[in-house]
């Protein structure tokens, strides 16, 4: 029997708000699986006390978590001798055209493997046009650059070699000096037995980039089942952190580095920031596609704590700033201070341990 | 002596002819083979995993994008091994093979560009989906406490059913009466008091999001999930078992040159009493 629809002027402003949050939860139930809406059965509700947005414990289920826990150093079975070949090489400053840089001058241990600039300077005595990425984690990271190329690590490595901004020095010149250098030689003699080649430099830079792995931060020891790894603020954090949608696109083992995705989707941060460079339009300078335009490799999140400044042009000097900004252009809105402070005790929780100590 | 060392010479010769023939007729490379066909039957495995992936992250089962890297770069991976790696099928003479190759190769590539504008709108469309909870909760509890406006309410519900009507079927005709309340909603906001206006303008950009999005996540899954992948992927491992048929067929030489080679000796073997008789 079709039950008579309640006359609408009956209906007060709690009615409404009721009926819409029921369709809005089909909304968001269209695309969600089976397995999570039993899980949300079991969800405790309370009020987060600043914006009525709801904040729940989980109950965690991994499987349909956004995030997943970083895989353990000993997993990677990584050669010693080759991670300690390319460390030597990603720290020698005479392998560069001028002898004044390496890979290191950009990307230090101590600063979250970038170098805390908002852009490093470069060997052609310019800054470099965006900031510089954070190299802990590479090996899971699955496109590369703030462009988002899917190349492997080794390429990488040589592209940075060669560029006129990297360290200018063509691959052969490169092979001659490591030749003539009877360290070297005896080095890569040990772990390569056609010696010294530029395959084989490519390969012991991207060993040592693999190792550069910072597993067990708390929020790993959480998502492995550790519920007491992160306090009940963090745990709140968290829940906004997916509540407010940042997960959509900060997902995955490395909470992003996997997607692209524009500056601004409620304005345009760029516009709005001023002095608009090229470097600003992001993929369209790689596809020449008007739909490019302004759109980024979705940044990793992890030991994001210490790897500020923060975006694509490092403009926001500290993760209040940054946060704020995404709410406001990713989602049209000012975020509530009380909510931003919650969301970034959560990603102090992803700092992560290196060489076994924490960062 | 030289009765024992002639026979010991001629049995030798045979035996090594007869190595050397049986050696040639064994699918040499078989373990290449193997390897090839391998990677064929990996590439049609990963793809398909790839597909079942998309369908996944759109219904919302999957929420994090790495496995589409990780299987992109392992078709990538393994298209590369079988045009230069162990296992290579690439120019051996079979033009059919190299075609179907290079085309696998060209439809990998421009999968892998339309999963990046995949990733990206349906980031933006979960972004959205995601948001919308919170913000109409937090719209009841302030903007909206103590309004009266019923047409509004119901306009709001309209605009949400609207919506989900069109994520879930895809018709146009939901798609065009979601966005005539959405507009109608961001008429009124003007006339609203400052706060309602935002959070109503804000509501309404959102479902607006949602449905662009989920146009362009739709559009995509169907080019993604269509069979020009799967049907090259088949076509080729067709054509390479065609060209290891073949290939077997022509390495027959030497298995005639070993039929032969048994013959002659059964001939012998039949002879040698009478030959033997006549001496």
């Amino acid at each position: 029997m079709i039950k008579k629809k309640t006359p609408c002027h009956v209906l007060g402003a709690a009615a409404w708000k009721t009926r819409c949050l029921t369709l809005v939860a089909a909304l968001v139930a269209v695309a969600t699986p089976a397995h999570s809406q039993e899980s949300d059965k079991s969800l405790n509700y309370q009020s987060s006390g600043t914006t009525g947005l709801m904040v729940f414990d989980p109950g965690l289920n991994i499987d349909v978590e956004p995030i997943l826990p970083l895989p353990l150093t000993e997993s990677l079975n990584l050669n010693p001798k080759k991670v300690a070949l390319g460390e030597k090489l990603f720290n020698d400053k005479s392998l560069s055209a001028d002898g004044k840089f390496a890979c290191e001058t950009c990307h230090l241990v101590d600063k979250g493997m970038t170098d805390q600039k908002a852009h490093s300077p470069a060997i052609d005595g310019k800054d470099r046009d965006l900031n510089t990425p954070t190299m802990f984690n590479i090996g899971e990271m699955k496109l590369l650059t703030w462009s988002g190329k899917r190349s492997n690590l080794g390429d990488v490595a040589e592209a940075v070699f060669k560029s006129k901004k990297g360290l200018a020095i063509e691959m052969p010149d490169l092979v001659k000096r490591l030749e003539a250098n009877a360290e070297y030689k005896s080095l890569f003699g040990a772990v390569y037995d056609n010696g010294v080649q530029v395959e084989n430099v490519k390969d012991a830079i991207a060993e040592y980039m693999r190792s550069l792995n910072t597993p067990n931060s708390r929020f790993d020891k959480y998502l492995r089942g550790d519920t007491g790894a992160l306090t009940k603020e963090e745990r709140e954090g968290y829940q906004l952190f997916k509540e407010y949608g940042c997960s959509s696109c900060h997902q995955g083992v490395n909470i992003g580095g996997n997607m692209m995705a524009p500056a601004g989707i409620f304005g345009n941060f760029i516009k709005d920031r001023g002095n608009e460079t090229t470097a600003d339009l992001g993929l369209y300078n790689k596809t020449g596609n008007l739909g490019d335009k302004y759109v980024f490799r979705v940044p990793t999140l992890r030991n994001i704590e210490l790897t500020h400044p923060y975006l694509h042009d490092g403009s926001a000097d500290s993760l209040e700033k940054a946060v704020d900004i995404m709410g406001r252009y990713m989602l049209g809105r000012d975020l509530p201070v009380s909510d931003i402070d919650l969301i970034v005790k959560f990603l102090k929780t992803l700092t992560g341990e290196y060489k076994g100590k924490q960062l | 002596m030289q009765k024992i060392t002639k026979p010991l010479l001629v049995s030798l010769v045979v035996i090594a002819v007869a190595t050397y023939v049986y050696i040639m007729v064994q699918p040499g490379k078989l373990a290449l083979h193997n390897k090839s066909i391998d990677l064929l039957r990996g590439l049609m495995q990963t793809n398909a995993e790839l597909n079942a992936d998309i369908v996944k992250i759109r219904q919302g089962a999957l929420k994090n994008y790495d496995s589409l890297e990780v299987n992109l770069r392992k078709l990538e991976q393994k298209v590369d091994q079988l045009k230069n790696g162990e296992g290579k099928i690439y120019k051996l003479g079979d033009s059919d093979i190299d075609e179907k190759l290079d085309k696998l190769a060209a439809l990998i590539g421009n999968k892998g560009d339309q999963i990046t504008t995949f990733k990206l709108h349906n980031g933006l469309m979960r972004n959205s989906l995601d948001y919308l909870p919170g913000a109409l909760n937090d719209m009841y509890q302030e903007e909206l406490k103590g309004e009266n406006d019923e047409v509004l309410h119901r306009r709001i519900e309209d605009a949400l059913r609207f919506t989900i009507m069109y994520t879930i079927k895809g018709e146009e005709k939901w798609r065009r009466d979601a966005l005539a309340h959405i507009n109608w909603i961001r008429r009124v906001a003007v006339e609203k008091p400052r706060n309602l206006k935002l959070a109503l303008r804000s509501f309404s950009d959102h479902l607006e999001v949602v449905i662009t999005s989920s146009e362009k996540v739709n559009d995509l899954i169907n080019t993604l999930s269509d069979y020009s992948t799967s049907n090259t992927e088949n076509d080729l491992y067709r054509s390479y078992m065609n060209y290891y048929d073949r290939s077997l067929r022509q390495g027959s030489p030497y298995t005639t040159v070993l039929y032969a080679l048994v013959l002659l000796l059964a001939l012998y073997i039949a002879i040698r009493p009478l030959l033997k008789k006549e001496d």
